[in-house]
């Protein structure tokens, strides 16, 4: 039973404490299990701090996201494997992302949250945060891939050369 | 550790994608098709670890079509279908890991569509040097898994339970399946009713809008409960069903299959004999989707005007002469052009052509 009232407090790794509604935070099994770990009193307001490993900066844009989707259906459907598409992303959420593109420091903000609705459990955001990633990488050349993702090659030539023999489906 | 990109630009946040854990990688992985995966393979050891791992959940290559025709019971010979261009493949050899489809210049290509019009060659065991038919078909199965295949056409083929197993995996994971065709085929001796289910089983999973399936051997487990799944699950489907001894091995229809036949937009089976008494309601039903198409089949005697006046709608108006009718819906400049034909092979027999088609 969620108290939507209810609030929590997060501590972040950075050493930011932030305040929320438990009806964001019932998103994350993450910090669900954590409520439920503590055998607090359900009505405890605010409940006592949850430690999360995630900075500030990124916590706030993963509020951000909880907030627009504080009203979503739980639990997160379980996708088959030919529903893992990636081009049915949300407007709202197309939005927010784009937000990050216009800075510098995107492919690192994109990863933080990524890894953030991963520690945290947030099945939804990790879901179009992967989409997100999976569509900058689609239909790119190896090279292009290395670059966007900034990736070193730990392959030799041959290495390269076998892989690519493998994977070829035919021949000339 | 620092790396410098091609735009000459330096980063202090490498390997990002490294950092990230495998679940999310996987997650990331899953949503790419195997071009994709060819590409991510080579990043890195862990990337290539980890795009093995997810292949199996990826997007498949939309591919137009694949043909493969069986010569003599032995060879196989693949034809893609690509935007554009077709490539012609065989696979003679499968015994090591490495050996893929190679291509065929297209000159060495024989006019292969030929083959289901003439007498099928039968020639048992292998060749020298040449991996088995059911080796090949495992092998190609394997290879072409990456594929999302939109048509598939067979010709000459042995249906065997390696083919079965890859039909089965087509099946099950397709999602783009509209056209099958079997052209010429017949069923291994090995195989017994339960192969034959287990065609019927997957064509019924797999759907797809046009199916022409011709045997020659006999197709008498084409069954009712077929048809009639298939028509109810495939809206205006294009389907023709033919095999070798038809006057053989007719099917009777019960009575209620015309009516769910109705939904077919093409429809050709001679082997199937529908009563006559049971003939109009479907025709005029189908008549009203206004929906182009011709239906084949046999019945069992002609019909005439008077009964046609009979059940036909307030809105349709008919004119016959002999052996021809002509139903047309007044306000919708559609018609449906019947013809029976008396049957040459079983004397007691009609043939119907249904026309169904803008007036």
């Amino acid at each position: 039973r969620i108290y939507p009232l209810m609030r929590v407090t997060l501590t972040t790794s950075d050493g930011a404490s932030v305040t929320v509604s438990r009806q964001l935070t019932k998103h994350s099994g993450f910090i669900e299990k954590a409520i439920t770990d503590m055998a607090v009193d359900d009505n405890a307001v605010p409940l006592s701090a949850v430690a999360v490993d995630v900075d500030d900066a990124t916590l706030k844009l993963v509020i951000e996201w909880l907030t627009e989707h504080r009203d979503d259906a739980l639990p997160y459907p379980e996708k088959t494997d030919e529903e893992r598409r990636a081009d049915d992303i949300p407007a709202w959420d197309q939005a927010f992302v784009q937000k990050w593109d216009t800075k510098e420091d995107q492919q690192q903000t994109l990863y933080a949250v990524i890894t953030a609705a991963d520690k945290l459990d947030i099945k939804g955001l990790l879901d179009m945060t992967c989409k997100t990633l999976a569509n900058k990488i689609n239909g790119k050349t190896v090279e292009e891939m290395r670059e966007i993702l900034q990736l070193e090659c730990d392959f030799t030539e041959e290495e390269l050369a076998e892989i690519r023999k493998e994977n070829a489906w035919c021949e000339n | 550790m620092q790396i410098i990109t091609k735009n000459g630009v330096e980063s202090e946040y490498l390997d990002l994608l490294s950092r990230l854990p495998n679940d999310c990688l996987m997650e990331i992985f899953a949503r790419l098709d195997h071009n994709d995966h060819d590409e991510v393979a080579t990043l890195s050891r862990r990337m290539c670890t980890l795009s093995d791992g997810s292949r199996s959940r990826c997007a498949k290559i939309l591919v137009f079509g694949l043909e493969i025709l069986q010569e003599r019971r032995r060879e196989l010979h693949f034809t893609m279908r690509l935007p554009r261009q077709k490539i012609f493949l065989e696979l003679k050899d499968c015994t090591r890991p490495w050996d893929k489809l190679k291509k065929r210049n297209e000159g060495d290509v024989k006019d292969y569509k030929s083959h289901y019009t003439s007498e099928l060659q039968v020639i048992s065991g292998s060749v020298d040097g040449c991996a088995k038919p059911g080796e090949i078909i495992d092998r190609a199965a394997a290879i072409l898994s990456k594929f999302d295949f939109q048509s598939l056409e067979f010709y000459s083929m042995c249906i065997d339970d390696h083919f079965l197993t890859w039909f089965e995996q087509i099946a099950r994971t397709s999602r783009t399946l509209n056209n099958f065709i079997l052209m010429n085929c017949f069923f291994d001796d090995a195989i017994r009713s339960d192969g034959r289910e287990r065609l019927l089983s997957s064509l019924s999973l797999a759907r797809p809008i046009t199916m022409c399936l011709v045997f020659c051997c006999d197709a008498s487990f084409i069954d009712e409960t077929f048809l009639r799944n298939y028509a109810k699950a495939v809206l205006f489907a294009r389907l023709g069903i033919f095999n070798a001894g038809q006057s053989r091995s007719l099917l009777f229809a019960s009575k209620g299959l015309g009516e769910s036949l109705s939904q077919l937009g093409m429809f050709s089976m001679p082997r199937l004999v529908i009563n006559t008494d049971w003939l109009l309601s479907p025709l005029l039903k189908r008549l009203r989707h206004k929906t182009e198409g011709t239906w084949h089949f046999r019945t069992t005697r002609n019909i005439d005007q008077r009964e046609i006046d009979t059940a036909m709608g307030s809105d349709m108006k008919c004119s016959s002469n002999g052996n021809r009718h002509t139903i047309e819906l007044a306000d919708a400049n559609f018609k449906l052009d019947l013809r029976f034909i008396q049957d040459n092979m079983v004397a007691t027999m009609w043939n119907i052509e249904a026309v169904f088609q803008y007036a």
